[in-house]
């Protein structure tokens, strides 16, 4: 489990970004500042803006206006010390392995570690018994997991995660928590978007809440649970905001 | 009144004997075919790819220019290279006029547009699939082409067939520029023409079984492509 990079990463700064598309303005004024390592959850019910989030913070996609800085840094998709982890990640209709080693090439690290760093990887995710096993044969819990070890193989320092769990069981969910936990363990800093206020509890160290595009509290997850600050948020806790 | 059964019983003795003419005939017309499908395919591979994967300046005529040569009529293709060909066009110095290989030409300017355009929406439905996960990796467009192209094996080869299909029914463009000649031009289309006008139905009704075996195999080989693939 010791991987990790040791690229400094954090802090993680954005002022006032905003993104707009089609006229509509989806993030707007947005400033949020992570220092902290551990878990970030951002939370935010369906559509309040957290996957978008996710990809302005990645680079997918840029900012409409503001600015996204990673230790001074603007994202780029090609800053391989940061990994991200779709809701619903595609394969190359081929193995795992030839799927992880696919990360490796465009990452330009040489073929003579593809080995050991995959085994490394599948290893960390609990997929060895899995490497040659086909992507089109996988179940969900198997191919999350399996686009964790896709990530996981570059040694970042930070992965973001969109809603990785929203559609296993409950045991896969329990068994992807827990090698998210031991990769923050090791020292990777985690950010991931859930709706799911008990995965939040069981996970975050802080708390992103966001609605509609806005930024409405961060504070740590004890506090947040207990006392939120915001009538958002207290909404949403007891089940109200819709 | 012809005999049909007759007609039939010793087309079937034809083939069955294996007649030397026929067999050369047979031998000659596959050759022309997948000579022009192995040239095509070099060619349509690579350009379907990019037209596919990558967003450029004149892309959308290019792509508009291919669909529209998927239905180019054979006999103009055969004229425009005639005309080419012929002694007082501008190959004329090649020599190339009523050779197998200028059927080879004709038949790869058919069927060039039709794999071309076929590889060309496969890779795209497949980038269009994977087009955020690319993002996410940060892979440069470049580096998902042979991955892309592995997944897409099957599809591509049901194109590659698609196309030896079309080029081996061709009739229009090889007559005209390959002219018909005995022993030389003469393939399963072209002697069927020739020998139905001369009367001679059994050589031509032996010729047309073989052909329409031909079809139905390729034919079959696409279905069990295509459901090998969605196994």
């Amino acid at each position: 489990m010791s991987m990790q990079s040791q690229h400094q990463s954090l802090p993680l700064s954005m002022k006032q970004v905003c993104y707009s598309t089609r006229g509509a303005a989806l993030i707007h004024d947005f400033n949020l500042e992570i220092n902290t390592p551990g878990i970030s959850m951002i939370l935010g019910h369906n559509g309040s803006g957290k996957s978008l989030l996710l990809k302005l913070l990645h680079g997918v996609i840029g900012p409409s206006s503001g600015h996204i800085y990673w230790n001074n840094q603007t994202p780029s998709i090609h800053q391989y010390w940061r990994t991200f982890l779709l809701q619903r990640p595609t394969f190359f209709n081929q193995s795992i392995e030839s799927n992880i080693e696919f990360v490796l090439r465009i990452a330009g690290i040489d073929k003579s570690e593809y080995k050991q760093r995959c085994t490394q990887a599948l290893e960390a995710c609990g997929l060895s018994h899995l490497s040659q096993r086909n992507t089109t044969s996988l179940s969900g819990g198997e191919l999350q997991k399996a686009s964790l070890a896709r990530a996981w193989v570059l040694k970042p320092s930070v992965i973001l995660l969109d809603e990785p769990t929203v559609a296993l069981d409950p045991p896969s969910v329990i068994s992807f928590e827990n090698i998210i936990q031991q990769f923050e363990k090791s020292g990777t800093k985690i950010i991931m978007t859930t709706h799911d206020l008990a995965q939040a509890k069981r996970l975050a160290k802080e708390i992103v809440f966001i609605d509609k595009g806005e930024m409405i509290e961060q504070s740590e997850a004890s506090s947040f649970f207990v006392e939120p600050a915001s009538i958002q948020a207290q909404s949403f806790i007891s089940g109200e905001l819709s | 009144m012809h005999d049909a059964p007759g007609i039939f019983y010793t087309a079937f003795q034809l083939i069955i004997r294996l007649e030397p003419e026929l067999v050369e005939i047979v031998l000659l017309s596959l050759k022309v075919s997948i000579s022009a499908v192995i040239i095509a395919t070099f060619i349509s591979i690579p350009l379907g790819t990019v037209l596919g994967a990558y967003t450029f300046r004149g892309r959308d005529f290019i792509t508009g220019i291919l669909n529209a040569l998927m239905g180019l009529p054979p006999v103009v293709v055969g004229l425009a290279l005639y005309l080419l060909l012929s002694r007082s066009g501008p190959w004329g110095d090649l020599e190339l006029l009523f050779t197998s290989t200028a059927m080879v030409i004709a038949q790869c300017i058919l069927i060039t547009p039709i794999i071309s355009s076929l590889t060309q929406q496969t890779i795209e439905d497949l980038f269009k699939q994977h087009k955020l996960q690319f993002r996410a990796l940060g892979a440069p467009t470049r580096l998902t082409l042979l991955p892309l192209l592995k997944d897409a094996k099957t599809s591509l080869f049901t194109s590659i067939l698609a196309g030896f299909g079309r080029a081996s029914a061709e009739v229009g463009a090889v007559l005209i520029v390959g002219g018909n000649i005995n022993h030389v031009t003469r393939v399963m289309t072209t002697t069927i023409a020739l020998e139905t006008s001369k009367g001679n139905l059994e050589l031509a009704m032996a010729l047309g079984i073989i052909l329409l075996a031909i079809s139905f195999t390729i034919t079959s080989l696409m279905i069990v492509i295509r459901k090998s693939q969605s196994v």
